[in-house]
């Protein structure tokens, strides 16, 4: 736990860092919109944590089967966070640090069965345009489309360099499971951090966070420059494939079980993930398979990014909320992490205020 | 008349590639392949082998059109296939950055790549010191795997190859009914060509996995292009040089200027040197021709002096030299009737 000004701070949560096999597969939930609410349409950025692909945003109002279509978040958030991050990151492509953090530009191709009103995002990525109908020849089945150039930032390189520029900074790490914020409160936390992603329910119930259970091929495909991402606007449900070659692997996805918990890869999603990307992009058949990995997205209505006061008396503290990003996290992460930053903020300068000494009775 | 015996002399992209279109327009002809040097040992093993065209100054823009669009379309289909890695075939997409503004808003070519479109000024944002640009998509061929593959499929339709150095196209007299002069560079000696020059290009391969998109600068001497495993930065374009040997001050300057387009190329590994003579001229050299000697006669087609275009029209000009063959071929069969009247 750092300390600054005598203040403690915990962040709970955050996998450990060197957790092969990542956080859990990230990406997000189109869902059914109704009629009405079709301009809130945003395109399934999928991703893994190994490579998220950044700029095309994330469902922040996503209306998951069973959860009520009440937006509790304002989707301008989201979009502001989605252009922070990529900006920032923007900023850094050309530091010497890109490389160790695992960050460069890709270009691809987002896939549609019909005709779709262009992305909120289109003015954040770079170079955003329709298909040609000669591209769209690569890609029979699918009828409309989107180029456009954004960011891929590796999950198993960045985490270690966030790692590194954090110890720089004299912050510490615990490996260690923390089973209450009290318990945290107890042993002298003012403020914890609350990054607990899909098992924030332990510290606290929270029906709303459910998983969003994916499933992942890795491929040695480095033929395979772009990224291709399929969308399937009437299951509801986006099981539909996608393609995201990284610096070293090429990941081939496309599994998305709202309230499924396992973490046991599936025969059944293998097959079905292999057979529509190698039906999407055929040179796939001669990739080789050299890993599977299923994970959980942390998925909620919208992320919940607010303070809270917790305890009574002697175990009480200040917990910020920071969970719930669903498949979209490294998307907007960045965004997410200055809005808590500024939270945090807030409670010093309160903090401050009434630790200021009452002025002299006149 | 006995099946006709073609050879082809050369090995390189342009001489795999027409034996493999002589024996698809020509099937019962027995084709061989000879060449001093095979993959990886070609000018072609050197190249990146990027679909972005070459002008010819002697050529009708419209006949260059033509072949880079034969060549495109036959890439693009196996771009697309369970053969793509094997082939080294693959879609790769890009920029081109120009410090001033280009010749041509739109290059004879804008058409057949795919997306071709001018740089958005976010894009351009990215290369400070240029001011124009282009974005598209296009098609790679990785050598040696391209050449490999090449050599497979001759090897299916029953062509021999043999490792042989051609001093003399009359040597081939009596072995074959026509010789297809594919050599590149090689033809300067064999046919005495004093129209084609080399144009030395030195390049690095390097290993660079994270970078998945092309930079082209305009004038063509700088440019970052990314293969299966590797990234070829280049380049020079040296008339007149025959040095096959590597230079280390110019092995700098390339890594410098590719650097400052792309600054995460300073963290490149393992960087191998190669150097390629382009077989240069004012036109490519697909002809037909008769040479005569002493009452013999040999027919031979020309199909060289693709510069630093060979990649982009190969398969264009490889159909056009198999056509020309069926012509010698008509032309033998015709006068070989001719003789028994």
């Amino acid at each position: 736990m750092e300390t600054w000004q005598g203040w403690r701070f915990a962040t709970a949560g955050g996998d450990p860092v060197f957790h092969d096999s990542g956080a859990a597969c990230q990406w997000h939930h189109v869902g059914t919109p109704p009629p009405w609410s079709h301009s809130r349409l945003w395109p399934c950025c999928p991703g893994h944590s190994d490579l998220a692909l950044l700029g095309c945003n994330n469902n922040s109002d996503s209306e998951a089967p069973g959860h009520s279509s009440d937006c509790s978040e304002d989707p301008t958030l989201s979009r502001l966070w989605n252009k922070e991050t990529f900006d920032y990151l923007l900023g850094q492509l050309h530091s010497p640090a890109a490389k160790e953090m695992g960050l460069f530009l890709i270009s691809g191709y987002n896939l549609f069965t019909e005709p779709v009103p262009d992305p909120s995002w289109k003015n954040i990525v770079l170079g955003f345009r329709n298909l040609t109908p000669k591209e769209l020849e690569l890609f029979p089945g699918y009828s409309y489309g989107w180029f456009n150039t954004a960011l891929m930032l590796e999950g198993r390189s960045y985490l270690p360099w966030l790692t590194n520029r954090l110890t720089e900074r004299g912050v510490k790490f615990f490996h260690k499971k923390v089973e209450s914020f009290q318990e945290l409160f107890a042993q002298g936390v003012d403020v914890v951090l609350n990054c607990s992603g899909i098992r924030a329910g332990h510290l606290q119930p929270d029906p709303e966070l459910q998983p969003g259970r994916g499933q992942i091929i890795k491929v040695l495909a480095p033929w395979v420059k772009h990224f291709i991402i399929t969308h399937n606007l009437k299951s509801g449900i986006y099981n539909s494939p996608y393609i995201i070659p990284g610096s070293e692997f090429t990941v081939l996805g496309g599994v998305y079980q709202h309230g499924n918990w396992s973490e046991e890869n599936s025969a059944k999603d293998h097959k079905s993930i292999w057979d529509s990307c190698c039906q999407l992009l055929p040179p796939l058949q001669k990739a080789k398979i050299v890993g599977e990995w299923s994970g959980l997205r942390p998925a909620r209505p919208s992320v919940r990014l607010e303070r809270e006061r917790i305890g009574l008396g002697n175990l009480q503290g200040e917990v910020i909320h920071n969970y719930g990003h669903g498949g979209f996290g490294i998307t907007i992460h960045w965004g997410c992490a200055m809005a808590a930053a500024r939270l945090l903020g807030s409670i010093l300068q309160e903090k401050k205020q009434l630790a200021t000494p009452p002025g002299p009775r006149l | 008349m006995a099946p006709p015996k073609v050879a082809v002399v050369g090995a390189g992209v342009i001489g795999l590639s027409t034996a493999l279109c002589i024996t698809e327009t020509c099937p019962s002809c027995s084709v061989t392949v000879l060449s001093d040097q095979f993959s990886p040992n070609t000018t072609s093993d050197v190249a990146a082998g990027m679909l972005i065209p070459h002008t010819y100054p002697d050529t009708p823009t419209h006949r260059q059109k033509q072949w880079f669009k034969e060549t495109f379309t036959y890439l693009f289909a196996i771009s697309n296939s369970a053969e793509a890695s094997e082939a080294g075939i693959h879609l790769v997409s890009g920029w081109q950055v120009f410090k001033s503004p280009p010749k041509e808003e739109l290059p004879f070519w804008s058409d057949i790549v795919l997306g071709f479109r001018p740089m958005s000024e976010a894009e351009l944002q990215k290369f400070p010191q240029h001011r124009f640009g282009q974005a598209f998509t296009t098609l790679k061929c990785d050598c040696p795997p391209y050449l490999l593959w090449l050599e497979k499929r001759l090897e299916a339709t029953g062509t021999q190859m043999y490792t042989r150095k051609v001093a003399d196209l009359w040597e081939l007299h009596g072995e074959y009914d026509i010789v297809v002069n594919c050599a590149g560079m090689g033809a300067q000696q064999l046919v005495g060509d004093k129209q084609l020059i080399p144009v030395r290009g030195q390049v690095l391969k390097v290993h660079a996995p994270w970078v998945k998109l092309f930079i082209r600068d305009g004038d063509g001497l700088t440019y970052i292009y990314p293969g299966v495993h590797r990234v070829t930065l280049g380049g020079t374009r040296e008339k007149g040089s025959w040095s096959l040997s590597p230079d280390t001050g110019t092995t700098r300057d390339i890594f410098d200027r590719c650097c400052s387009l792309e600054p995460s190329l300073q963290g490149a590994q393992d960087i191998e040197v190669k150097v390629g003579l382009r077989p240069s001229r004012q036109c490519v050299r697909v002809q037909r021709e008769v040479l005569s000697q002493g009452g013999v006669k040999l027919p031979v087609v020309h199909n060289y002096g693709h510069g630093a275009g060979g990649f982009s029209v190969h398969w264009g000009t490889a159909k056009e030299a198999a056509h020309l063959v069926g012509e010698c071929i008509s032309a033998l069969q015709g006068s070989s009737l001719r003789a028994k009247l």
